[in-house]
């Protein structure tokens, strides 16, 4: 059994006027994917956001393994964990505006990763960035053109790509297929679990469907306002749901 | 013989406290080579844009035994450098000069002299935008961040996409470079033909920001790295050709328009690199 990659323990974030998360665990190890559902306002999102180092938690702790040391990111230097965030961790957004620049080219928005981890080849950057666009079904030949002139779905993938060029051990996906029409998201979503295999990447993807969930995880958390009312299994918690809320979630997607 | 300054003024126009708080600052600039370091500026009798920066430092620094030269793009016969040296003439009674070798203080607006400069002098640049992630980035404490973290993936991207597009590195002026390996720095607009002068230079070279309130500097003999890739590598263009009034196969050449037929001369911008030449040209070009 492999140690886990990303840790959280007990972690707590309130916000000032009220409920974000609270004392949520969370272990996932190597190639495991485990999936969060849960009603807007759930805290799905505070729980990304914390995990992904852009919010101090208020309470708890979040640990990432590197190089077989446990670190916290929170105590550690601004200037350690920026550089642990960018060698270790990836996210993608539901929205691709948050995750790609719509002002640089696709090529660009997937080398940019790469130059801000110190690569200085331009050569080697570009095909990179020409390989990992191939890799999400992105035509070479498009590299240049700016993001702006590609469909939701392209788009989607181009933030893939970036999110991935730099191999990071952890990807934290928020509503990665929100927004697009039914066959655009299998399509994606078949993509994504195929590259997280590939790589054997640990990731957490947020959403509201049960579907996606299924698919892609093999464990699931439900949260409702702020806490984990149940984990375990997929399949176990999408049959055998015990929380009245997973019960009413369950039956109604299920039902008919 | 110097001219007597006008009494209704202090010593270069600011009073001391003043000028003690922009040598603070530039002692500190000085320090952490490369770094914006905020002061409070002071109303010049001058617009924004036309130097209010330089001219603080200048006025911080010129001294009774400085001789002071003004230059704006090379030359130091502009509006703008001609008003700034009878400024300092009249508040400072400040000797003035256009030999660069004469000079131990010089003000410039987008260039650096073509003559080497030496340990004895100051270089005070004129800088509109002292940020060069102002560019990228329109939220100033996530610009911070990025220089406390030498974040400049950025920066990096943007010569990437000229790279993918054009097939070379385009930026013509204000080309970022890194002081010391350190923080990423606005050279000012000079051409980046000019960069390589900013590298290891004997001379101090600070920089004044007025309306963005920042100054900066690079010690002398610091090394200043223009970005670029091992694979295109920093390359500045010179308009091709030799100076059409000295000969100068290798200074900056400005090009100017003869006649209406779009027929173009190119002289060097640094006029008085340029006269000096031709009052004794060297051996290679009368050859």
């Amino acid at each position: 059994m492999t140690e886990p990659i990303l840790q959280l323990e007990s972690m707590t974030h309130e916000y000032p006027g009220g409920l974000g998360c609270r004392a949520v665990d969370l272990a996932i190890h190597p190639g495991e994917i485990i999936a969060i559902v849960g009603e807007s306002g759930a805290g799905k999102s505070t729980l990304l956001d914390c995990a992904s180092g852009r919010l101090a938690p208020t309470g708890g702790r979040v640990l990432l393994r590197r190089d077989e040391q446990l670190l916290d990111l929170y105590t550690i230097s601004s200037d350690e964990r920026q550089a642990l965030l960018r060698s270790c961790l990836a996210r993608i957004h539901q929205n691709p505006r948050d995750g790609i620049r719509f002002g640089i080219s696709a090529g660009g928005n997937v080398a940019e990763p790469l130059l801000a981890a110190g690569e200085r080849h331009y050569g080697a950057v570009r095909e990179q960035a020409l390989e990992w666009l191939e890799r999400v079904e992105i035509d070479r030949a498009r590299a240049d053109d700016p993001p702006e002139q590609f469909s939701g779905g392209m788009q989607q993938r181009v933030q893939i790509a970036r999110a991935l060029v730099t191999r990071p051990a952890v990807l934290l996906a928020d509503e990665p297929t929100g927004g697009l029409d039914v066959s655009v998201q299998a399509t994606l979503i078949e993509l994504l679990r195929k590259l997280v295999r590939d790589h054997q990447i640990a990731m957490v993807v947020v959403t509201h469907d049960l579907a996606v969930a299924r698919y892609l995880a093999s464990r699931m958390l439900v949260m409702r306002a702020g806490r984990v009312v149940e984990a375990g299994l997929t399949d176990q918690v999408l049959h055998d749901p015990q929380h009245p809320y997973s019960q009413s979630l369950v039956a109604s997607v299920l039902r008919g | 013989m110097s001219p007597q300054p006008e009494l209704a003024y202090n010593h270069a126009y600011l009073d001391e406290a003043t000028k003690r708080m922009l040598r603070r600052t530039l002692l500190k600039a000085v320090a952490i080579p490369g770094y914006q370091v905020p002061f409070a500026a002071r109303e010049m009798p001058l617009p924004y844009g036309w130097g209010t920066g330089g001219i603080q430092l200048t006025a911080a620094l010129i001294g009774r035994s400085d001789v002071l030269k003004v230059i704006d793009q090379g030359d130091d016969h502009s509006t703008n450098a001609v008003s700034i040296r009878r400024f300092f003439e009249r508040t400072a009674g400040a000797a003035t000069t256009t030999r660069a070798s004469a000079a131990t203080l010089i003000q410039t607006r987008h260039r650096i002299p073509e003559t080497p400069l030496t340990e004895r002098q100051i270089l005070v640049y004129q800088v509109p935008r002292p940020d060069p992630l102002r560019v990228l980035e329109d939220d100033a404490e996530q610009r911070a961040r990025m220089h406390a973290h030498g974040d400049y993936g950025r920066m990096r991207l943007m010569l990437y996409e000229q790279i993918a597009r054009s097939g070379r590195i385009t930026q013509p002026y204000n080309y970022p470079a890194l002081v010391d390996g350190g923080y990423l720095m606005s050279p000012s607009p000079i051409p980046a033909f000019d960069n390589h002068k900013l590298d290891n230079n004997a001379a101090l070279q600070v920089f004044g920001a007025g309306r963005e309130q920042r100054i900066y500097a690079i010690p002398p003999y610091t090394r200043v790295a223009s970005l670029d890739f091992i694979d295109y590598s920093f390359a500045p263009e010179r308009p091709p050709g030799h100076c059409s009034r000295c000969g100068s196969p290798a200074s900056y050449l400005d090009a100017l328009a003869i006649d209406d037929d779009g027929n173009r001369e190119y002289v060097c911008s640094d006029t008085d690199y340029c006269q000096r030449r031709q009052a004794a040209p060297p051996k290679e070009a009368r050859s």
